[in-house]
């Protein structure tokens, strides 16, 4: 997937841990974890706005937007 | 304000349905063990019945009369089985509606499975329809001057096609929910 998420290097910068995280913004940890590994479909706008508050990020630290074109080697 | 049944509950309405599928599913069961049980039984006595009809007709009917009988007999049967996996897969929804989880993309191959069934019972139904037209002519005049007619109506119908439609239709709308209905679960 062309968008990737970087919610392994936040919570290791915030020193917090995913259950930690489930907790404060009231996700499920199962829910964050298909989040941190890049499963989810897409992320609603009060989930990520409660993860950037916690993790005192912007949404663009949290979401990378990554070319496959770029990737690819001639 | 009309109240839906949660997860496991059953409404009047699906307890209605489910009760009359299944008396419908025993009818047709034993319809088409009736019908499977004739089809010897007119090889037997085939020539019996024929002579008995005979005596109450202006000419002897033809032996072919038997075999387009038996034919008849054979796509009706094959009615039956189509009605039979019909009502199977009707079945098989409502218990996924009772489950709460309908929107799934095999109701929407059942929709589409019910809805090429009744079309193709549309079309056995005009196979019967001719088939009686020839019985008829077959069989001529009766010795009392009276035509003889049958009952029930055969071809294809308005409505049967409208439900072929709507089955068609109603199995894209729901493909189209469990689309959503994926998006939704990947959605955190």
């Amino acid at each position: 997937m062309a968008i990737s998420i970087k919610l392994d290097d936040l919570l290791h910068d915030n020193r917090m841990t995913l259950t930690e995280l489930a907790e404060r913004v009231d996700i499920t940890i199962a829910n964050l974890s298909i989040l941190k590994t890049g499963k989810a479909k897409a992320i609603r706008f009060s989930t990520l706005e409660a993860i950037c508050k916690e993790l005192q990020c912007q949404p663009g630290d949290l979401l990378t937007f990554e070319d496959a074109k770029d990737n690819e080697t001639p | 304000m009309t109240h839906i049944a949660a997860k496991g509950e059953e409404d009047l309405v699906l307890k209605s349905a489910r009760l009359l599928l299944g008396f419908f599913r025993m009818a047709v069961i034993f319809a088409s063990v009736i019908l499977v049980l004739s089809l010897p039984a007119m090889a037997i006595f085939g020539q019996d019945i024929l002579t008995n009809v005979g005596e109450k007709l202006v000419n002897p009917p033809p032996s072919s009369v038997i075999w387009i009988s038996a034919g008849f007999v054979m796509v009706l049967l094959l009615i039956m089985l189509l009605c039979y996996f019909t009502i199977d897969r009707l079945r098989k929804m409502l218990a996924s509606v009772r489950e709460g989880d309908p929107f799934n993309r095999t109701n929407g191959l059942r929709l589409r499975g019910m809805g090429i069934a009744i079309f193709v019972i549309q079309i056995l139904s005009g196979v019967l329809g001719a088939l009686i037209g020839v019985i008829i002519s077959l069989l001529g005049e009766a010795k009392d001057g009276e035509p003889i007619t049958v009952a029930g109506e055969f071809g294809l119908s308005l409505s049967g096609i409208l439900l072929v439609l709507l089955l068609i239709i109603l199995a894209r709308i729901f493909d189209r929910g469990a689309d959503m209905r994926d998006e939704l679960e990947g959605t955190i």
